[in-house]
């Protein structure tokens, strides 16, 4: 992986020409919304609401990428002089369960990081005698609790309340940095009012595990120019591993709020209301290992949408003074978790069509000339912003989970509070349990395009539903598939690797 | 070490015979699925008009031409070819169908000489199978030699740039200039071709000389640009001499008056294609025209119930884009040269939301050219295992699709008038007359009617070139041939189009309500045939035309 960055000057044609498909994505995308709600003439009410539901949550999204990717900036910090410093760094290495060859992995490469006062700590909420004897053989002091209150904020807390450092770099267990991980990014603490530093996730399994490549290549748009606008809007938030704090910051809010699964987003909108900043390092400094099944990928997605979901609906991010472009950054990564919603209005529509002749608006004819446009220039301008990283798998990583995300908003909005659970990195027995929903979508979708032939004729009403069903089906077909078989060939190597998506811009 | 160079030596040996010998497989193949189903449907109108155009004496054909819609290449080509040959059908179709086949070997040096030897053979299957490309080399019209020009012209591009080598530039110069001869549309490659150079070549190397301060250019010294961009010189001649050879035709072809009206190029620029009841331009969407005319040069000409289902396959396009998004790379230089020669695809596009005619597929042969090239690059770039499964379905498809165009009696493209004029003829009783609607079907009557039917085309002109269509005057007129017949066949064509059907039903009354009896109703692809007898009715003797007569010229 090349970790030259991006020369300056390239930096600056690239967000040129992302500025200038912005501007085309927003003449299509006010012609297509244009047409939706004034020249549209609905036909079915209940579909056309559907149908305007879903596009305007979809134009609202588009529309946050577009703001987002033409606003980005790469800190590119200079190289940490350790020998003019007198910080100390307490590494934490979050450790629940893991194997113990990928916990002795991170623990070397953690204490392989360069720096003259790092203090290495493995935190097992396991516990584990194994891990104990790892940690004593790799020089870390081993640390555990008697009970597993918070999960893993309260395990980072119990460590917290023991070690002293003035910077705190966590792990998970299977994220090695590399030796350069503090060089490369304690300069960003000069400023003072900086509370932490996140650099990106990348899974090294992905060249062996297609669910693990297809989530790496799932975080492509969020670890490239997503967290890069973000970084200008100073709303950049922590993501859990590979991310150092400044223990100031953290002292002063009482250390990672125990009550969310997802206390990295937690504890970044707390510190942003107390006035402190982050910042998005985009260089690929520690690898990890994603989920290597469908479950464990939806496992990792629910309780991202689950944590993510109950900060919005319960913790009432948007006041004190969440405003102007950081509110707005934070309101997209809320937004996001409702793209199954959405997905799940798109498959609807085909399927009224096909079984009941039900369709949102008349005159289809009309549709594509308008759509298409919006369609194709926000297709490129994504393209383009991942700087040509994104793949298709990408794009069914992130629609195929709906049923996912669905089921994360209606507990969220009616169910019990969720725990915390932590994504499996060894894979569980073959089952197509997890993607029973798709199964039955499939089910749906593939009755639907027989029997909208047979009652409708080839018509091209009927052709174009059927031509929109076999897409979902090509969509919601992959996670079938890769539930069959994870270990299926990755199709990624590393010589032909898609570019890591944060550094993407270094090829 | 010798050994091992030998072996390498005769490892290249075999390869390039293999290649030779795939191209020449492509080829031979090519010209079967051209050959095989030439004669399966018979003239267009605009194939007639090639007749018409290219049988007047040479001086003619030039002076007809100068201040016609066509730039002169083909029908000059066209005059002596029929003069060599005879005006058959198949003679002259054989013509595109050699220009046609041609493409396929040029296709693999074009593809192969930008990229590779891999690309250069998609790209010559792809051309060989194209049921697209194949229908244009069938046809006696410009376009196949319109393809062969854009495809030649763009590779010099590409070559000339890469290498700026005096040879390739002569030879971008001839073929873009017989390409702008061939059809004016090849503009839209040119200008793409123009935006190439000037974007891809020019501007990224006077930069780059800046950059590296080497820059001799300044905005008092602008002939410093020569220096700091090689190719420039050669560009720019080239590209003075194309302009000046087709300025000044064109000059002629857009100020100076047809003999018998006004200018018919920019009549229908500004007017409309065929000048009577096509609706003049107007801004409007157009995205079924769009959509069938992917649909053409993806999958050819079927049906309209086949078109029309084809179109409404557009949610596809998504998913293609979806799936095609690994694919999508920053590209190099030459697949730039590409990309802005295919961009004329939309620029027509664009202006066909305006001046409906272009958005017709044959007037994309020339931009064409490159999107084939492209599509090459991209399935040469799959991988193993998904290349070779979808090459075959490609091959699998491409020939289905051919059976499925040339033999298929309902298909879109089709007006079957060949037929219909041939029953006439088979018939034909002294005493008879012919009307034919619409009257521009005259070049299709001549080729097929001989000179001793009385013929008539409908509406007519008047004494003042002025046309006679209004329902009292297609009366009088009907009337008037009705009365020096004993029966009167009427051949109606284009009845998709408003004002001729309403031609149509206009004599059709007139008939139906002055005694006359339609003894006969016969229906071709988009024909219809009557024959009108006036009461009382006799039964007459019918005899299906005979289809190994072949009609030529009278």
């Amino acid at each position: 992986m090349n970790e030259t960055y991006t020369p300056a000057e390239r930096r600056a044609a690239y967000l040129r020409n992302c500025r200038a498909l912005v501007v085309l994505c927003v003449i299509t995308g006010a012609y297509y919304l244009w047409w939706l709600l004034f020249d549209a003439r609905p036909a079915n009410p209940v579909l056309y609401a559907l149908l305007i539901g879903a596009e305007l949550f979809n134009l609202v999204q588009a529309a946050g990428f577009w703001y987002t990717i033409s606003n980005q900036t790469w800190t590119d910090p200079p190289d940490a002089d350790f020998a003019r410093s007198t910080e100390h760094v307490d590494a934490f290495i979050t450790v629940y369960g893991e194997p113990v060859d990928v916990v002795e992995n991170t623990v070397r490469a953690v204490a392989a990081m360069r720096h003259p006062r790092l203090k290495v700590w493995v935190l097992d909420d396991g516990p584990s005698e194994e891990i104990r004897a790892l940690a004593a053989r790799c020089g870390a002091t081993y640390l555990t609790r008697p009970d597993r209150i918070g999960a893993k904020a309260g395990n980072v807390n119990h460590a917290l309340s023991v070690s002293a450092g003035e910077f705190v770099v966590i792990f998970d267990a299977d994220h090695a940095p590399e030796p350069r991980f503090l060089q490369r990014t304690m300069a960003c603490f000069a400023e003072d009012r900086v509370s932490f530093v996140q650099t990106p996730q990348s899974y090294r399994n992905r060249f062996e595990n297609r669910v693990a490549a297809g989530a790496h290549e799932q975080q492509a748009l969020f670890y490239g120019p997503i967290l890069r606008g973000k970084n200008a809007a100073h709303a950049v938030f922590s993501c859990g591993t590979n991310v150092i704090f400044r223990r100031a910051a953290l002292d002063q809010i009482g250390g990672l709020p125990e009550d969310s699964i997802t206390e990295d987003l937690r504890v970044s909108l707390v510190l942003k209301r107390l006035r402190w900043t982050s910042v998005y390092v985009p260089e690929v400094l520690a690898t990890g290992l994603g989920p290597v099944d469908v479950a464990g990928y939806f496992s990792q997605q629910y309780r991202w949408a689950r944590g993510g979901l109950e900060i919005l609906f319960r913790r009432r991010p948007f006041f004190n003074g969440m405003g102007g472009p950081r509110g707005v950054q934070y309101a997209l990564s809320f937004v996001y978790w409702f793209t199954g919603l959405a997905y799940l209005c798109y498959v609807i529509l085909p399927l009224a069509f096909l079984f009941f002749d039900l369709r949102p608006v008349q005159v289809p004819n009309e549709y594509p000339s308008h759509f298409l446009p919006y369609v194709f220039t926000t297709l490129f301008t994504m393209i383009y912003a991942s700087e040509f990283t994104i793949t298709f798998r990408a794009v069914w990583f992130t629609l195929a989970a709906f049923p996912v995300h669905i089921a994360a908003l209606f507990t969220s909005l009616f169910g019990r509070a969720a725990r915390f659970v932590v994504t499996s990195k060894v894979g569980g027995p073959r089952s197509l349990r997890p993607v029973m929903p798709q199964i039955i979508t499939l089910f749906a979708l593939g009755i639907a395009i027989p029997y909208g032939i047979v009652t409708g004729g080839v018509t091209p009403s009927v052709v174009n539903n059927v031509a929109f069903a076999l897409g979902h089906i090509l969509v919601v077909s992959g996670f079938v598939r890769f539930a069959l078989d994870p270990t299926g060939h990755s199709h990624t190597t590393p010589g032909d690797d898609v570019p890591d998506p944060a550094t993407a811009a270094e090829k | 070490m010798e050994h091992v160079a030998k072996e390498h030596t005769v490892a290249g040996v075999t390869e390039r015979i293999r290649t030779i010998f795939a191209v020449l497989a492509w080829t031979v193949f090519g010209l079967a699925l051209r050959v095989a189903s030439l004669n399966s449907r018979g003239l267009w109108l605009d194939e007639a008009i090639t007749v018409k155009q290219a049988s007047r004496v040479f001086l003619r054909v030039i002076q007809k031409l100068a201040t016609g819609v066509h730039p002169p290449l083909y029908h000059i080509t066209m005059h002596f070819w029929l003069k060599a040959f005879g005006t058959s059908e198949v003679a002259l179709r054989s013509f595109s169908v050699i220009v046609g086949v041609i493409a396929i070997p040029v296709a693999f040096w074009a593809a192969s000489r930008i990229y590779d030897r891999r690309t250069g053979l998609i790209a010559a299957g792809l051309v060989a199978l194209s049921p697209f490309h194949i229908w244009y080399s069938q046809e006696a019209r410009m376009y196949a030699l319109l393809f062969l020009g854009g495809l030649i012209s763009t590779a010099f591009l590409v070559l000339a740039v890469r290498e700026n080598r005096r040879h390739l530039w002569v030879g971008y110069l001839v073929f873009t200039t017989v390409g702008l001869f061939t059809h004016y549309f090849f503009l839209f490659l040119m200008m793409g071709q123009i935006a190439f150079y000037l974007i891809a070549e020019a501007w990224p190397r006077e930069r780059d000389a800046r950059h590296a301060g080497t820059a001799v250019a300044t905005w008092r010294r602008p002939w410093g640009l020569f220096a700091d961009i090689p190719t420039l010189k050669s560009w720019l001649i080239v590209f003075l001499v194309m302009a000046s050879l087709v300025g000044v035709w064109l000059a002629n072809s857009i100020f100076v008056p047809a003999e018998d009206g006004p200018n018919a190029l920019m009549g229908s620029v500004a007017g409309s294609g065929l000048g009577y009841g096509q609706e003049p331009p107007t801004i409007a969407l157009r995205f079924n025209d769009v959509a069938l005319v992917v649909v053409q040069m993806t999958m050819g000409f079927h049906s309209p119930e086949a078109m029309s289902a084809l179109v409404s396959l557009w949610p596809m396009l998504i998913y293609l884009v979806f799936l095609l998004m690994a694919l999508i790379r920053p590209v190099k230089q030459a697949t730039w040269a590409l990309l802005f020669g295919a961009s004329g695809i939309l620029a027509m596009f664009v202006l066909g939301q305006w001046q409906g005619q272009i958005l017709a597929s044959r007037y994309f042969l020339a931009v064409a050219a490159p999107a084939f090239l492209l599509v090459a690059r991209l399935l040469a770039k799959l991988e193993d295992r998904v290349r070779k499964p979808l090459l075959a379905v490609l091959v699998i498809a491409s020939l289905v699709v051919w059976a499925g165009q040339s033999h298929n009696p309902r298909n879109a493209m089709v007006h079957d008038d060949r037929a219909a004029f041939q029953t006439i003829v088979a018939n034909y009783r002294p005493g008879d007359a012919v009307i034919y609607v619409p009257f521009y079907l005259d070049p299709l009557a001549a080729y097929y009617l001989p000179t001793s039917i009385p013929q008539y085309g409908m509406p007519q002109y008047g004494e003042f070139d002025e046309l006679r269509n209004t329902q009292a005057q297609i009366d009088e007129d009907t009337a008037r041939i009705a009365a020096s017949a004993k029966r009167v066949w009427v051949l109606l064509s284009f009845q998709d189009i408003g004002p001729v059907r309403a031609d149509s039903e206009a004599i059709r009354y007139w008939m139906k309500h002055n005694a006359y009896v339609a003894e006969k109703h016969l229906s071709f692809n988009q024909v219809e045939l009557y024959l009108y007898a006036p009461l009382p009715l006799v039964p007459p003797t019918f005899f299906e035309p005979d289809a190994s007569t072949e009609a030529t010229l009278p």
